[in-house]
């Protein structure tokens, strides 16, 4: 078990940087339902994998995304999420 | 004993940790499926003991899933526990309502989730 979940944790993390890509193409776009569903995502994975905070971060994104926060509180929520992925892909 | 399970969850990552993480029960077998329609046409065959299904899939959510299992004579009474990011009471409740046997939250503690499963059954 310890050696088949560290791959898929490592898996995880590699795959971190496509989510900043995607989160923040949906920031960028204004496309709240887009950064909802990826908050989403990470909301009901990161912990399971070991991380916490990309969880508890993205919990808060989501849950702002799903009752109507404008972009621009969107964009600051969406800051320590998206350094904490980036702290986890520079950790591949 | 085998006891044969169903997980449904459209993603790939967390659908490899269930796996991983029900198998450390060595009497779990384990099935994956990566939407409701690919689980209504394996249930039937796979005859799981207890099916655990993501509330938030494309196309077919968890709850649609679940009204379609029901239709089905082999799966009518098979114990269903939802697997969501939203599990807070009141979507407990809504879930349950539904005729859900439990309602696990995600994230998921991999270290327990055989345990809270068997719970279940």
């Amino acid at each position: 078990m310890d050696e088949q979940f560290e791959l898929l944790r490592r898996r995880y993390q590699k795959r971190a940087g496509e989510q900043i890509l995607a989160l923040n193409g949906a920031l960028a776009a204004g496309d709240c339902g887009g950064a909802e569903n990826i908050a989403h995502r990470l909301a009901g994975s990161g912990a399971s994998f070991g991380f916490p905070q990309v969880s508890q971060f993205a919990e808060r994104l989501e849950l702002a995304a799903n009752t109507g926060a404008d972009m621009a509180n969107l964009r600051r929520l969406a800051e320590p999420l998206l350094a904490e992925l980036r702290r986890i892909a520079q950790g591949v | 004993m085998t006891i044969r399970l169903l997980y449904v969850d459209d993603e790939e990552d967390i659908r490899e940790v269930a796996l991983l993480a029900l198998e450390l029960d060595p009497n779990f077998k384990v099935r994956v499926c990566s939407s409701g329609r690919e689980a209504l046409a394996v249930a039937p065959i796979w005859a799981p003991a207890l099916i655990l299904l993501d509330v938030m899939m494309p196309l077919m959510d968890g709850p649609a899933t679940l009204v379609k299992l029901r239709e089905l004579p082999e799966l009518a009474s098979a114990p269903v526990v939802f697997i969501t990011a939203r599990a807070q009471a009141a979507e407990r409740q809504r879930l349950l309502a539904l005729g859900a046997t439990g309602v696990i939250a995600k994230p998921f503690d991999p270290m327990t989730l055989a345990d809270t499963v068997r719970s279940f059954l």
